[in-house]
């Protein structure tokens, strides 16, 4: 480090540093020998810290050689070298001094994104350099293209800076690691850089300009994940093109020349200013949930009307749709042409959904009890009461039914009789559905509890969260699923209870989850549909609606559908996140949709159950 | 009460039990710790922790396993293995270990992912710390209520040995990168100049961003953590007859550094092969 106020070789006298790096620290200085005027240099001194004698050796004679090298290089954009001097052990390089910025810095201080022109010009124009040290003789590879590397000088050229000088090798042992450095092609990392690596480093440097996404903190080579036009609408499609041809994987695929790639962005450019104008891509959103083009919303096979808002979600069986709504009648439809075939009346809303077993049909009311009932015309088979309202959907598994209530206890109603088995007293009212899992069965309350019961109604373990359990749960692979009103999705242990993974979102769930192929896919108060991976709670993807989902989604053959406050069903392909199509009704939906072959059933708060297909 | 039996012809709404294996759980553990053929040092660190609770509580065990291997030279490799394997172990066996002795999680119960995270993230600070200019891999697997806690960085690898060899951990490798954006094959890899570069690993950077996953543990498959140094040397298909073929999981583990070394053992081998008998 030199002191400023240092002279070297009598004549450079040091005013500051300009800038630092592993293997050289460049200064400002004042050329002495022209002491009537202020002559600014660039003073570059090479660090060479290796206690090694023979690598310290060698580091001097590359710095030599790559001085000597750039010592015949004349072109506008490369900073001219004035001399070269060991004084003391210590290597320097003198060059023309440039007054101006970086393009990283005025990546950063830029508010938004950098105009696609200005971008444009400054590719053809390194390009230019590019193309002039590859033809030259010898070939000159610069092996280090990035934002920080290019200025812009105070007369608005391009200048390149910080020629590799006297690169560092690393000692060939295992472990060799070279960081994310993001803008170097694959080849550069096996030590084969050639004219073609500086192209596709090019190409990474336009994508960090135009998208203000740095590649050295993604990982290397996933381009894919990052594609232009999603983050730079204002990007033609033309340039996307150009960027990523300089950033394919194999060099042979990429422009052959600097002045290929030159000419190509020359079009863009006319392209840009006019000469063929290209519309911004309107109405694009980052997020995944882009309409696959020609991918058509169903309209539907048919439509009921009930007397007031369907809030649960249907049942199918025997031919029929049965589902509850808000006018206290359950419904039983035609699933081919959903007309009408009885109604059961109860005495309160109907917010579940009701369960099947053989000829039966079983669900709970807000007029405190579940009823049973012939599918055949709806006759009354039994009533079991509770002492509150029942707003959870009854389970049937091994011969039983379990309810829950806003009594606070979850109930165990033999299925023949009608007769209570047990009850299990909680905390606070029951209003999610069951699950039956293994020998367990699992259900969350008002509370914040989440609870697991042996078949025989014995507590196992108790999971507190913060908020009430409304979500139902969802069990693969010993893990058991489920969210809180708390913000957060839970990942449980089935057998212990203990926490694997917690995810939070931005709002309440009271959505349950649906869990396929790893993937766990449930909505919340925050407006999103969420798809999880199941082993590690990383976010796959999400897609945005306009309204609270409270709803649940339901898996039916690769893809999710679920509802959402905004009125609509939306329709998304479960491995990519891409939105199919989303189904518009005049209200909210807040149960889940119940899939037959090709049909799913959904009920609205605008007092409809809908059929479509699918 | 009138107690719950199983109907016949239940609906799938009921889920069967895993295979039956009743009896107290245990686990046997075999131990390759080998420095190869070429090598000077070893510069692999293998921890091996189980545990048995017959208290009538739902955790009778668990088993923490972990293999480290380092780099850099003058022994820094084997310290920073050391280091960063140990710290693991510490902050897993403190926080866990309580626990699973009846702790009580508190209010505020982390999860055992997050857990996991801090653990690594320990371990990393440690390293940075005492040994800059080192590095090591770190692959570690919490094994309790038949899941398995896979917390890992680097090219050392976790695998589910049964029918086959199944690796449940993704190598953070520059090669392993290539493949996965279909760059270069599978069998171009294995001839690849650079294997040994790694993208992720311990010791690298402040921040660390391990891969923390959990996958069940099938009955009647076994768990192996080996080092590049065995994976690398032998191909697959050898490493899963030989534990095939072996009585006992301590004697498929001297088969295979036998088998690494005749190879050439270019590299240090390290494994733990789990096998989990009994249990509920």
């Amino acid at each position: 480090m030199l002191p400023g106020g240092t002279t070297l070789q009598g004549r450079y006298l040091i005013q500051r540093v300009l800038g630092r790096g592993g293997m050289s620290s460049v200064y400002q200085a004042r050329d002495l020998r022209f002491p009537n005027v202020t002559r600014l240099v660039a003073v570059k001194q090479l660090l060479n810290q290796s206690t090694d004698p023979t690598i310290r050796r060698a580091v001097v004679e590359n710095f030599e050689r790559e001085a000597n090298l750039l010592a015949t290089l004349d072109h506008p954009a490369i900073p001219r070298i004035f001399d070269y001097f060991s004084e003391e052990e210590r290597s320097f390089l003198v060059m023309e001094f440039i007054s101006g910025r970086d393009l990283e810095s005025i990546l950063a201080e830029s508010r938004s994104l950098l105009p696609v022109d200005q971008v444009v010009t400054w590719a053809i124009e390194i390009c230019d350099v590019l193309q002039f040290l590859h033809t030259h003789n010898p070939p000159v590879i610069f092996r280090d293209v990035k934002p920080s590397n290019v200025m812009m000088d105070d007369r608005g050229r391009v200048r390149l800076v910080d020629f590799g000088i006297a690169k560092l090798f690393a000692p060939d042992r295992k472990g060799t690691m070279i960081g994310t450095e993001g803008y170097a092609p694959p080849e550069q990392y096996r030590g084969e850089a050639g004219p073609l690596s500086d192209i596709y480093a090019l190409g990474a440097t336009l994508h960090h300009l135009l998208t203000n996404r740095d590649p050295r903190i993604e990982p290397p080579f996933t381009w894919a994940d990052r594609p232009l036009r999603d983050l730079n609408p204002l990007v033609p499609p033309s340039l996307e093109q150009v960027v990523d041809q300089a950033l394919s994987y194999n060099p042979g695929d990429r422009f052959p020349t600097p002045a290929d790639m030159s000419q190509v962005l020359m079009q863009v450019l006319k392209e840009i200013h006019g000469e063929s104008p290209e519309p911004p891509a309107a109405g694009r959103k980052p997020s995944a949930g882009i309409a696959a083009e020609g991918s058509a919303t169903p309209s539907p096979t048919w439509v009921f009307d009930c007397e007031d808002e369907v809030r649960g979600t249907p049942a199918l069986g025997e031919g029929m749709v049965l589902v509850g709504a808000y006018d206290h009648n359950l419904y039983a439809l035609d699933f081919e042409t959903g007309s009408f075939k009885w109604k059961y009346a109860t005495e309160g809303g109907l917010p579940g959904r009701p369960a099947l077993w053989e000829d039966s049909i079983f669900l709970g009311s807000e007029d405190h009890r579940l009823h049973a009932l012939s599918i055949n015309g709806g006759r009354l088979l039994w009533i079991y009461p509770t002492d509150k309202p029942i707003r959870s959907s009854p389970v049937i598994a091994v011969g039983h039914i379990f309810v829950g209530s806003d009594d606070g206890a979850l109930h165990a109603v033999n299925l023949a009789t009608g007769r209570r088995a047990w009850r299990c007293e909680v905390a606070g009212p029951v209003r999610s559905t069951a699950l039956v899992a293994g020998d367990r069965v699992y259900f969350g309350c008002d509370s914040g509890d989440f609870h697991s019961v042996t078949l025989g109604g014995e507590s196992k373990w108790q999971f507190r969260s913060r908020r009430a359990v409304v979500s139902s749960a969802a069990e693969a692979n010993g893990l058991v699923y489920f969210g809180s009103v708390d913000y957060s999705l839970y990942a449980l242990d089935a057998t212990s209870g203990w926490v694997v993974w917690r995810y939070r979102t931005g709002k309440s769930i009271v959505s349950s989850p649906a869990v396929a192929q790893d993937l766990v896919v449930f909505g919340s108060a925050d407006g999103r549909i969420y798809a999880l991976d199941a082993k590690s709670s990383k976010e796959k993807w999400h897609v945005e609606t306009d309204g609270q989902v409270n709803a649940s989604p339901l898996i039916h053959k690769g893809l999710v559908y679920c509802g959402s406050v905004d009125g609509h069903l939306y329709c998304i392909e479960l491995a990519s996140g891409k939105l199919r199509w989303k189904f518009a009704t005049e209200g909210a939906i807040t149960g889940a949709p119940a899939a037959g072959e090709n049909v799913i059933c959904f009920g609205s708060t605008d007092h409809r159950v809908y059929a479509l297909p699918v | 009460m009138t107690p719950l039996s199983r109907a016949h012809g239940d609906r799938p709404s009921t889920r069967p039990l895993p295979a039956d294996r009743r009896g107290p759980p245990a686990f046997h553990v075999g131990v390759g710790h080998n420095i190869g053929r070429v090598r000077s040092t070893n510069e692999d660190s293998l921890i091996a922790i189980t545990a048995l609770q017959q208290a009538d509580s739902t955790l009778p065990y668990f088993g923490l396993f972990i293999v480290a291997d380092g780099m850099g030279g003058h022994e820094l490799g084997e310290r920073a293995s050391r280091l960063a394997a140990q710290t693991f172990a510490r902050e897993v066996m403190g926080q866990f270990g309580a626990l699973w002795l009846g702790g009580s999680p508190g209010e505020e119960q982390v999860s055992i992912q997050e857990m996991l995270q801090n653990a690594m993230r320990k371990a990393n600070q440690s390293v940075l710390r005492h040994f800059p200019g080192s590095g090591t891999t770190l692959t570690a697997c919490l094994v309790f209520t038949q899941q398995v806690f896979l917390a890992h960085i680097g090219d050392s690898r976790a695998y589910f040995v049964k029918d086959g060899l199944h690796q449940i951990s993704h190598d953070h490798s520059l090669v392993q990168r290539l493949i996965d954006v279909g760059q270069i094959s599978p069998e171009e890899a294995t001839r690849y100049a650079q294997r040994n570069v790694l993208l992720r690993a311990i010791g690298q950077t402040d921040d660390l961003e391990p891969e923390i996953v959990t996958y069940p543990w099938e009955p009647g498959a076994r768990l192996l953590l080996c080092s590049d140094g065995l994976w690398g040397a032998i191909p697959e298909k050898d490493i899963l007859d030989t534990i095939q073929k072996s009585p006992t999981v301590q004697a498929a583990c001297n088969a295979l550094v036998d088998l690494c070394n005749a190879a050439g053992g270019p590299d240090n081998i390290s494994a733990l092969l789990v096998e989990m008998t009994g249990g509920e």
